[in-house]
């Protein structure tokens, strides 16, 4: 029953993450295919990049060697692949469990015999599939695209690059998934708290005085500037990622109690 | 062997709104009972407390003997029809059907389809496109299809054609003399009293009565006088 379950959460949400995979996707390929033409004026393409006055700074474009391919995937694939995913992550995570109970399919389903339990781990294990698939996906054009047009690609790099990024999106999905057990939160909310998280980290880089905000949001831990220059900062993603597990359980545990009306 | 439903001092309430207040009623196995009320009187309510949907304030509702909250295996022996059936647009009326068997555990296409000719269901339709009458249609096959103990249907002819309601009746005189028990919630007095053995009589979410339909029936009365009775009491100005 489980695995009907799973089957049904995972047929019913594949138009659209088929759409944001594409595009995603498409977009990590296309970025890391430009680079043999971007390359070759790579000079002034730091230069332009340097003169960018506080958004420099904002994107974290200061640390980076935009004349590397690395440098300069990170940038171009860094906003659209983290921030992509992201706001996948949150909307459809935002509406697992309040968008069936708004759509009156809530009393169908658990009309059936699967308990509560069930229903929350189908629906947590579909929005894990749906989410690292995607990134999978993403890495995936990433490497044939390099593999094609880079010589000597940082194939390494480039998977704990996206690695974050996966980790990034399942912080994401486990807290939205956690919000969506109020029924007013939805796939707005979703969209809201990932836009709203990513501006966070690029005000936080751009006064020292904001700095401590980068403890807010995860977007900072999985910015490419900080991970290609001292990798992935558990220190600071820890927290954030135990905080998301919890109000994943605590969503479950609200879900379990709840009212379905 | 327990009742197939027992409420026992079943008390619901939304903050400070009233669903049900003190109920306490018990259909026997093999019953085909009647429950009825007007709108608002917490018919609804006392169901969905019954399945699981809602926890109660107080009191308990038990199902085939067991509290559907904390054994929710025992939905697998009911069947249920929600006043207001709704599925996942993009799937097709026999995708719904094979889904619903799946969660229980069966396969019964055969009964599936047998019943959807009944009832005149196209299985190749989307679910968006259906009218009002062919989802309660399609809510009815998914409550029926896998020969459930317990059939607990609320407002299940809402939107059917008077040829659909009489194939519906007779769906559920045969389940019902095959031993199911049938917990009927309806406006349509007429139809509880030519099918219901018994009808509880719900309101302003208490228990207003049981009524023996056989007994009112041969005292020469209708259920719909004894309804408007008990509602004129009400009415009646006090002292």
């Amino acid at each position: 029953m489980l695995l009907t379950l799973l089957r049904h959460e995972l047929r019913r949400a594949a138009p659209a993450w088929a759409v944001w995979t594409v595009c995603v996707a498409g977009l990590a390929a296309a970025c890391a295919a430009l680079w043999p033409q971007v390359g070759a004026g790579s000079a002034d393409l730091g230069a332009a990049f340097a003169g960018m006055g506080a958004f420099t700074a904002a994107f974290g474009l200061d640390r980076l060697d935009i004349g590397s391919f690395l440098g300069f995937y990170g940038v171009e694939a860094g906003s659209i692949v983290s921030l992509g995913g992201a706001l996948y992550a949150a909307m459809t995570a935002a509406d697992v469990l309040s968008g069936e109970e708004r759509a009156g399919t809530a009393e169908w389903l658990l009309a059936h015999p699967l308990g509560r339990g069930r229903v929350l781990a189908a629906k947590a294990l579909a929005l894990g599939v749906r989410v690292l698939a995607l990134d999978a996906a993403a890495l995936a054009a990433c490497l044939a695209a390099a593999a094609a047009t880079v010589q000597g690609a940082p194939w390494a790099r480039l998977l704990a690059l996206h690695a974050a990024w996966a980790l990034l999106h399942l912080e994401l999905a486990a807290l939205c998934f956690g919000s969506s057990a109020l029924r007013a939160v939805g796939p707005g909310a979703g969209l809201g708290l990932a836009a709203g998280l990513y501006f966070l980290a690029l005000v936080a880089n751009l006064a020292p005085a904001a700095h401590w905000l980068r403890r807010l949001t995860p977007f900072a831990w999985a910015e490419p500037a900080a991970l290609l220059t001292a990798g992935l900062d558990w220190a600071l993603a820890l927290p954030g990622l135990a905080a998301a597990a919890l109000a994943a359980a605590l969503g479950c545990w609200h879900y379990r109690r709840k009212d379905i009306l | 062997m327990s009742d197939a439903i027992e409420l026992r001092g079943l008390t619901k309430r939304y903050g400070a709104a009233r669903g049900v207040t003190d109920l306490t009623l018990t259909v026997r196995r093999g019953e085909f009972y009647g429950f009825i009320g007007p709108n608002g009187a917490g018919k609804s309510t006392a169901i969905r407390t019954l399945l699981g949907f809602l926890r109660p304030t107080a009191g308990s509702a038990r199902v085939l003997g067991r509290d559907a909250r904390a054994e929710p295996a025992v939905l697998g022996r009911i069947g249920y029809l929600p006043a207001e059936v709704r599925f996942w647009p993009g799937m097709r009326v026999g995708q719904v059907l094979a889904l619903s068997a799946a969660l229980h555990g069966t396969d019964c296409a055969e009964t599936a389809k047998g019943l959807c000719a009944r009832l005149g269901l196209d299985v190749r339709k989307r679910v968006e496109t259906l009218s009002l009458g062919n989802r309660k249609k399609l809510g009815i096959i998914c409550a029926l299809q896998h020969a459930p103990e317990l059939l607990v249907l609320d407002e299940p002819t809402s939107g059917l054609d008077p040829l659909v309601r009489r194939e519906f009746f007779a769906l559920l005189a045969e389940h019902n003399a095959r031993g199911a028990t049938v917990f009927l919630s309806s406006h349509d007095l007429g139809d509880i009293q030519r099918c219901c053995t018994r009808a509880a009589v719900l309101r302003a979410g208490r228990l207003a009565a049981v009524a023996d339909i056989p007994a009112l029936s041969a005292a020469g009365q209708t259920l719909e006088e004894e309804f408007l009775k008990l509602y004129r009491e009400e009415d009646a100005p006090c002292c």
